[in-house]
């Protein structure tokens, strides 16, 4: 016999009561350990795709958008990048490190980049299996797309016109052949399909100088421009002269209809020459260029100010919850001390001091909070789980639910807590128990 | 050995116990006999340190109950007084031999399995160590009680009201089963009641009324 298996005879005793007291702290105590999961890993991830790139060079528009399309690949481009435009750009004595790319077109939902071998390098990634990409109508593809589409080395696959899975049209006759996958990085590099910026060019049937030899006439490409059966209607293939954002690098900026489009750049990822530039750069793209420079440490800052809000109102209702728990326990203990009241006195006439009935009940707030907090990081974790699977499908970020975010240890530490507070009360009135009065009354 | 002297109880200006004198040789049985109201509960609460008398001096198993406070007054008590009640207070949630093991336990002392046997064998309801109080019926739970009150081999065992709305021969049984228990553990027995058909059975009877002894 000890005091934890007498506590725990009376918490069986009221099972009804135990599993609602448990169930609405496991609640409580899961909603906040879902945000910490998700802010925790969202900011991490968000913060390790953007590292090393101080600003994004890309058309005029939303920052944000920019950031969130170039940087994160999560929406849409705001436009395209007139080369002249983007090699003044690229040519600034500002700029450090600078890495083009060409967006627009996607295969089964996974973005294909055309880009130079900086980009992967960039986020240390190297390929696992085959190679990089080297020659126009190759590409090296990220872990998750092999592993999503069933894609290998030798495979060929036609890119989709678009962003989306949905994007339905596809570039049928310009196949790219699969020549390497990444491995793993927790980056976004594992979501992508990386080629060469021609590759991009070559499929919209964009002139563009060779630099591998390669050489081919227009005719061959069966899908120019205007061979392209623009469905207007089509939501996800939308004009830049819409002002709407699936920009491709197929499209340039103010284009007519049958005039050969020119080679573009959706965005430039650039890295600074030194720290100085920071001043004076992006006023300089900003005021003196027809294009827009965004930070991706501002934009993920407003990003998370704007997520903020709603992630303190789930923090105040998961505390709410707690709360709600602790009353429970608190009101469920003291009916349960007024219901064994004779217990108490009976046991001082055993020998049981003052300290050990405290003891005694405070133990058994403890085993309550101890069985919210279990099931709390239970359910957390799952939900978590199930909720990274969902933005994992949506928005193609890695989380892991079952990963501890830190600061769960606190989580505990006040269910904990919850529990003390609310059995203190009983806990003094067991102590309290004038046992002769009591037991005169029984 | 007990002994109480000069004992006076008083709740606000009331007096409820005024008892110059009582004395008890180990191993005696004392019958304390009073209408309700008499004040033969609060004295078993005082014999048992339950309660602290407004005056006097009490000593249970050599030992002055006044000097001792707090854990120490806790501790004597769960070692050397057993105390039966007439509603038996056993915890509904704990089995016969959970019940039975909280006496050593809340006393600090070693917890036996082979003297709840050798209690539950006495009482012949060894069959009965895993069952649950709201399994048995009055007369066996009132067994339990008396087994637990003894399981630390106390010096002084007090029962209060224990035959009460009891009839003639189970009031008989639990009489003898106190008495036995007493004898084996050769502790003082000291009943409170107000059933008059039990008085034969004692060598010594106080009768109490309003908080005095009186005469038969």
């Amino acid at each position: 016999m000890n005091l934890l298996r007498l506590s725990a005879s009376y918490i069986r005793q009221r099972m009804l009561s135990t599993i609602l007291n448990v169930l609405v702290l496991a609640l409580g105590i899961a909603t906040i350990i879902v945000l910490l999961i998700l802010s925790t890993q969202v900011r991490d991830n968000l913060s390790n795709n953007s590292r090393g790139i101080d600003v994004v060079v890309g058309a005029k528009g939303s920052p944000m958008q920019l950031i969130l399309a170039a940087v994160y690949h999560i929406d849409a481009p705001s436009g395209n990048i007139p080369m002249d435009e983007a090699e003044r750009v690229m040519n600034d004595r500002a700029v450090g490190k600078a890495i083009p790319m060409a967006l627009g077109d996607s295969y089964q939902g996974f973005r294909i980049v055309g880009t130079t071998a900086e980009y992967p390098e960039h986020y240390e990634a190297a390929a696992g299996e085959g190679r990089l990409w080297e020659r126009e109508g190759e590409a090296t593809i990220g872990v998750r797309v092999a592993r999503e589409t069933g894609l290998s080395i030798g495979d060929t696959f036609e890119s989709s016109h678009g962003l989306t899975a949905a994007s339905g049209e596809t570039h049928d006759e310009e196949p790219i052949e699969v020549v390497g996958i990444l491995a793993e990085t927790g980056t976004v590099m594992d979501q992508l399909i990386l080629t060469s910026v021609e590759t991009v060019w070559h499929v919209h049937g964009i002139e563009h100088d060779h630099d591998d030899g390669h050489s081919h006439d227009d005719d061959e490409h069966a899908h120019e421009d205007d061979a392209h059966d623009h469905d207007e209607d089509d939501p996800d293939h939308v004009h830049e002269e819409d002002g709407d954002s699936d920009a491709s690098a197929s499209r340039p900026t103010g284009r007519q209809r049958g005039t050969p489009p020119e080679a573009e750049y959706t965005a430039i990822l650039i890295s600074y020459s030194s720290p100085m530039a920071a001043a004076v750069f992006p006023r300089w793209v900003n005021n003196e260029t027809d294009l827009q420079a965004a930070a991706p440490a501002y934009e993920t800052s407003r990003l998370f100010n704007m997520l903020g809000v709603g992630f303190d109102a789930l923090r105040v209702f998961g505390l709410v919850l707690i709360l709600a728990a602790l009353l429970s326990v608190f009101v469920a203990l003291i009916n349960a001390l007024k219901e064994r009241r004779y217990d108490l006195a009976m046991m001082r006439t055993l020998g049981a001091s003052r300290v050990k009935l405290m003891a005694h009940v405070l133990l058994e707030g403890q085993i309550l909070a101890g069985m919210g907090a279990v099931l709390g990081l239970v359910i957390g974790h799952g939900a978590a789980a199930i909720l990274a699977s969902a933005v994992q499908q949506s928005r193609g970020m890695a989380i892991d639910g079952f990963a501890f975010a830190p600061g769960e240890g606190w989580i505990i530490l006040l269910a904990l807590g919850a529990g003390l507070i609310a059995s203190l009360i009983p806990a003094i009135q067991a102590y309290k128990t004038d046992i002769s009065t009591t037991l005169a009354e029984g | 050995m007990l002994s109480l002297t000069d004992i006076k109880h008083r709740y606000g200006d009331d007096t409820v116990l005024d008892l110059p004198s009582l004395e008890a040789e180990q191993g005696s049985h004392h019958l304390i006999l009073g209408h309700s109201g008499s004040g033969k509960t609060t004295l078993l609460h005082i014999l048992a340190g339950l309660r602290k008398p407004s005056e006097g001096s009490v000593i249970v198993a050599d030992q002055e109950l006044e000097a001792l406070s707090g854990h120490s007054l806790d501790r004597f008590r769960g070692r050397n007084i057993g105390i039966v009640f007439q509603r038996m207070h056993l915890l509904a949630t704990l089995s016969i031999e959970d019940n039975l093991l909280m006496a050593p336990y809340l006393a600090d002392l070693s917890q036996g399995r082979d003297r709840i046997r050798e209690v539950l064998a006495t009482l012949d309801m060894e069959h009965k160590v895993s069952a649950f109080p709201h399994e048995l019926s009055h007369g066996q739970r009132q067994r339990i009680a008396i087994a637990r009150a003894v399981m630390n081999h106390p010096k002084v065992l007090l029962a209060d009201e224990p035959t009460a709305s009891l009839d003639d021969d189970r009031a008989e049984k639990v009489l003898a089963l106190l008495v036995d228990q007493a004898r084996a553990n050769n502790a003082t027995l000291v009943v409170a009641t107000h059933d008059r058909r039990i008085v034969d059975h004692f060598e010594h009877t106080l009768i109490l009324a309003d908080g005095r002894e009186v005469t038969a």
